[in-house]
Order: structure tokens, then C-alpha cells, then sequence
């Protein structure tokens, strides 16, 4: 499918949603993919989900997951749940110095970071998001070994990237390509209470660090996207919490929002019309610059955050796609609560541009059958695909 | 005197540390937080005047819009550097008993857990609305709890958690703290809570945010 398709699928209301007669079953999940972002009907729509939690597969073994389900790709294996490529090259600052454990006792582990901070993990607990401890970039001396470690053209960038091209130019799964960070990772440099109150105290320099990682995107994805049509592009940010972004809306409109158009109107020159970004928490505060800025796509839509699914498309309705959205607090909840949410969800998932799924890591307190009747259910009411090995 | 408490309020509230923080552009050049409380003292207004028109009045506003979603993380913390700023000068006066927090808040992440952003933002907001705030930092255990209500006795606790599977140690500390403190307000907080589970557990309240545990507070002791 090339741009002009695409443009003309999207500017058509017909043929959206979910029906089992729409393709016979046929086609192959990146066509699935492809059609149900682009409002058209499928059979059964991807069954993508976000993952667990470091916690949750070992609780799970002791309520009778096989042993050999060890990690992501063997549980989605098990669970039957669908999965895409991803192109192997990205626009993060390269390594600016060696990892290196500086503590560790038998219950935490503190390390600094090949990107230089130092952080705190929890060993036995859930080590997804550390405690960080010392930041590496506190001024424009310190934020300068960073330019060159954002060379887009630095060999050891791009070591990876033809063999993963060679996989992905094979494949009948979509492919997707990292769309880079503007805030996330210059906020794991800077720290958070610093980003958040750099805008109002020293703008010019976090200008200059968000512009940086947004050339570094920008000429990454243009030395990328000439090789293969990928299928979707996402960003990782991670600057919301429950109360709003970590950066001021206006200013993350007047600085990041450009970088984002630069990058969108580059995907579609090269037939990607599916941008979005990893970002957690309420994005209510900032999610029209997403939209307007050509970032198309909600993900992981954190319901308990604040940013529901079902508000999402009734404000924006075809502007605006979906990926996740289901609310992970039911899962852990009750049957009824799981078919509640599942119907809660199904007339926007059946307008087509949704692709539903647990709106972030399955946490432990998640029992497998609960998690299993979830998965089923969701084949059931929202007619996902995916063949299951329980 | 009205008249520089008002400006010490509009300070914390803006974020205005002192006369040369260029934010917010509109006060630059001005004295901030830190002249104006000062100022404030030397004129001879009592510090606890200086703490309940002038800090937490602004602190309200901005806790309040806060939770509003009018503005957003960076104007708390903005409003919260004023405040430390203006703290400086009351902070004598606090030792001396001179001037009084309006209680004792415990703070503190539960065990299992490290993450801090939550309850630092609760710590910030009240402190500015004029609690005296005992911060146990993170991966707090059930005695450490204990602990500080020993030393503080009549204190109000705070639990916060990030991740649900530490949040179910706050069942442990909360009945902890019951059996040996009974009378003691207990609040929980964090992105995984429902005032549900605060009732299930046997906590007093759950604030969804940080002005909601100052609002709570204020009415228990009220």
C-alpha cells in the first residue's frame, strides 16, 4: 500500500471496523495491522500487548505457567499473542562511559548508567523503573559530551541495522522504526526535578539539548526509512504522570512539537502514517500537540492515569489511534470486571484504528487466570487474533 | 503589612525566588520570596503571620490549581523553590518555637518500593501549606514507620507507593501503625490506588493528589 492508498483509506468511512467477513481470514498480520490503523475491516485485529512486569511470570509459574515460558517472546508464544519488527537502529546518545556496579548488597543494586547516571534498583523487586540518584548533565559543560553521542552517522549506530533490514524486508509482520525522544532520555540526563523547571530557568539550554536529539531523530529516520516501508514509527517519552507532563504544555508545544511535524511529515513521505509515542500517565495536557503535529497514534493509553480510551475518540474521534487502553487495574480485579471493560471498549475498537491491549506491563498482582480469561475474552468480544498453547 | 504578605503569596504562587530568578518573566527584577519575607520579618510581622497569609496562602492557590490541572508539575515546583526560598528566613523562628507548623506529617515510599516523584510533590505542598514534614525517603519498612511516630507522637503519616505490588505493604504498615497509634490520620497515596483500596486497607484517606492530602489533613485537625 503505498501513500496515496493510505491517504485515501483514511479520508473514507466506509469499511471500518471488525468483521469476520472482511478478508476471509487471509491476510497477513502486517496487512491486519496495516487495515485496521487505516479504519478498514479485518477478520481478527492484532493481538499486540505491552508485556509484564519482572514479577509476574514468576507468580504465574507458581499458579502453573510452564517453566519454559521465561521472558516475552516465549509467553507470547504461549499466550498466543502477535507481535511486530523492529528496525535495529536508533537515535538515543550512544555510551559516553563503561557501566559500572558501584553497590550491591543482597537486596539492592546501585549502578551508573553507560549514558552516566547512577540509579538504585530494587533486585527482587520490579527493576522497570530505577531510583535514580545522580544525574549526568547539570549544565552546557556537562551536556556537551552528549552531541557526539547523538552522531547520527556513528558507525556503531548503524552495526546492527542491515541484518535487522535483511529480517524485516522478509517478513508479513509490521515493522516498526524508533521515532527518538525529546524529552525521556534528556530527562534520565538532566533529572526530573530539573528538566521540569529547566523551561522556566534556563529555556535556551533545554532548547538546545530537545533540538539536538531532534536533529539526531530526524537524520537517523532519513538514512533509514529510503530502505524499507516501515508500517509504524514509535518515540519513547515518558513524561507524564497522573497529574500532567513533566514540562510546561506550552513550551513542550513551541520546542518539541515541531520536531515531531519534521519527523511526521517524513514518515509519510515514505508511506509510514502511524506515529506515536511511549508515553504513560494523563496526556490529556499535551496530547492536540501530539495530534497536531502529525503524531496519530495514543499508546499505551493508561486508562487509571487518566487518559481513557473511549474519551480519547469521542474528543478527536478519526484524528486520533489507539493502542492499548485497557485499564490493567480490571485485569487484577474480577471476571466481571474484565467483560465489563472489554465491552466498555468494543464500539471504539469497531470503529476501527484501535488495536486494544493492556494499557502497560501486566503487573503481579495479576493471577494467570485471570490474565488467560482476559486473552480469551478478548478474542471473543474484540476478535483479536493469535492461536494460544494453553 | 497586607499588602507584602499578599506579594509573599503571589511569590510562592508564581514562582518567584528572588529578585535575580528570571521566572516569571513579567517579575523579573522584582524581589521575590526571599526579599519579601525578609522584608516582611524586619517590618515586624510575626512569623506565623508571615507562614498562614503569606506561604500557605500561595501554596493553596497553586496545590489547588494543581489538582484542577491548571497548571502542571513545573509550576508546583517552581512554587515550592519559592517557598524554600522564604523558609530560610522563617526557619529561626520554627526552632526558636517562636512560630508554629500547623502539625507533623510522615512521610515516606513503602517497602519494596523506590520511587519518590509522588511523594516528594505531596512533601513540597505540605510543607507549604505550614505542616512540619518528616521525610523517611524510600523503601521504607513498617518500623521505620514506627520509629518516627515514636518520635513524633501525634503525628500524621503518609504512604505512597508507585507499583501494585508494593502497595500491598502498606496494608502491613497500616495496621502496624493502628495497633500501636490508633488516634494517628494515616493517608495513602500513589498511581495504582482507589480510595477503594485505602477503605479496604484501613487507611483515613486517599489523596489523589497533593493538595488533597493537604485539604484532608486541614479538616481532620480542624
Amino acid at each position: 500500500m503505498d501513500y496515496s492508498e493510505i491517504a485515501a483509506t483514511l479520508n473514507s468511512t466506509r469499511g471500518a471496523g471488525v468483521s469476520p467477513r472482511a478478508d476471509g481470514g487471509s491476510l497477513t498480520l502486517r496487512e491486519r495491522f496495516r487495515r485496521t490503523m487505516f479504519f478498514q475491516e479485518v477478520s481478527t485485529l492484532p493481538n499486540f500487548e505491552f508485556g509484564y512486569w519482572g514479577r509476574t511470570l514468576e507468580s504465574w509459574h507458581e499458579q502453573g505457567l510452564p517453566e519454559a515460558v521465561v521472558d516475552e517472546a516465549t509467553a507470547y508464544d504461549y499466550f498466543g499473542i502477535e507481535n511486530w519488527l523492529w528496525l535495529n537502529v536508533n537515535s538515543n546518545p550512544l555510551p559516553v562511559c563503561e557501566y559500572a556496579i558501584l553497590e550491591e548488597d543482597d537486596n539492592h543494586m546501585t549502578y551508573r548508567d553507560v549514558l552516566g547516571w547512577t540509579a538504585r534498583i530494587n533486585k527482587h523487586g520490579d527493576k522497570s523503573i530505577p531510583h535514580f540518584l545522580d544525574y549526568p548533565v547539570k549544565d552546557a559543560a556537562t551536556w556537551e559530551p552528549y552531541k557526539k553521542a547523538l552522531d547520527p552517522d556513528a558507525p556503531e549506530r548503524w552495526e546492527d541495522f542491515e541484518d535487522s533490514l535483511a529480517i524485516a524486508l522478509r517478513g508479513d509482520v509490521p515493522v516498526g522504526v524508533y521515532g527518538g525522544s525529546m524529552a525521556g532520555v534528556p530527562r534520565n540526563l538532566i533529572g526530573f526535578e530539573r528538566i521540569a523547571t529547566m523551561a522556566y530557568e534556563d529555556p535556551d539550554l533545554l532548547t538546545e539539548i530537545i533540538n539536538t536529539f531532534g536533529e539526531a531523530t530526524l537524520a537517523v529516520l532519513q538514512r533509514a526509512l529510503p530502505r524499507i516501508q516501515v508500517d509504524f514509527c514509535m518515540g519513547w517519552e515518558d513524561i507524564c504522570f497522573n497529574m500532567g507532563p513533566i514540562i510546561p504544555p506550552d513550551f513542550f508545544r513551541a520546542v518539541v512539537g515541531p520536531w515531531y511535524r519534521r519527523i511526521a511529515d517524513l514518515l509519510v513521505a515514505h508511506g509510514c502514517c502511524v506515529y506515536t509515542t511511549d508515553t504513560d500517565g494523563n496526556i490529556l495536557p499535551i496530547v492536540e500537540t501530539f495530534l497536531d503535529n502529525g503524531m496519530n497514534t495514543a499508546f499505551p493509553v493508561e486508562v487509571h492515569a487518566g487518559t481513557d480510551p473511549c474519551l480519547l475518540r469521542e474528543s478527536y474521534g478519526k484524528r486520533i489511534r489507539l493502542w492499548g487502553g485497557f485499564c490493567k487495574r480490571k485485569l487484577a480485579h474480577s471476571r466481571a470486571a474484565i467483560d465489563a471493560e472489554l465491552e466498555r471498549l468494543k464500539p471504539y475498537v469497531e470503529q476501527g484504528g484501535f488495536i486494544p491491549g493492556v494499557d502497560h506491563r501486566v503487573p503481579a498482582d495479576v493471577t494467570l487466570d485471570l490474565y488467560r480469561y482476559y486473552l480469551d475474552r478478548k478474542r471473543e468480544v474484540l476478535h483479536v487474533g493469535g492461536d494460544p498453547k494453553y | 503589612m497586607d499588602d507584602i504578605l499578599q506579594r509573599i503569596a503571589t511569590c510562592i504562587e508564581r514562582g518567584k525566588v528572588n529578585a535575580t530568578s528570571p521566572y516569571p518573566p513579567d517579575l523579573k527584577g522584582q524581589d521575590g520570596a526571599h526579599e519579601l519575607t525578609k522584608a516582611a520579618l524586619e517590618m515586624g510581622v510575626s512569623p506565623s503571620d508571615v507562614l498562614a497569609q503569606g506561604l500557605v496562602v500561595g501554596m493553596n492557590s497553586i496545590g489547588r490549581k494543581f489538582s484542577e490541572n491548571k497548571v502542571f508539575v513545573p509550576d508546583l515546583l517552581m512554587a515550592s523553590k519559592a517557598m524554600q526560598a522564604a523558609m530560610v528566613h522563617l526557619k529561626p523562628f520554627f526552632e526558636s518555637g517562636e512560630a508554629k507548623h500547623r502539625g507533623t506529617f510522615i512521610i515516606g515510599t513503602v517497602q519494596g518500593d523506590l520511587h519518590d516523584i509522588g511523594k516528594n510533590l505531596v512533601s513540597m505542598v505540605m510543607e507549604g501549606g505550614g505542616w512540619q514534614v518528616i521525610d523517611l525517603g524510600v523503601d521504607v519498612s513498617t518500623e521505620k514507620f514506627l520509629d518516627a511516630l515514636n518520635a513524633h507522637p501525634g503525628s500524621a503519616v503518609g504512604l505512597s507507593a508507585l507499583l501494585t505490588t508494593t502497595m500491598v505493604n502498606m496494608e502491613k504498615t497500616v495496621a502496624a501503625v493502628r495497633a500501636q497509634h490508633p488516634d494517628t490520620k494515616i493517608i495513602v497515596g500513589g498511581a495504582p490506588l482507589t480510595a477503594e483500596y485505602a477503605k479496604k486497607i484501613g487507611a483515613d484517606a486517599y489523596a489523589p493528589d497533593p493538595q488533597g492530602a493537604l485539604d484532608y489533613l486541614v479538616g481532620a485537625v480542624a
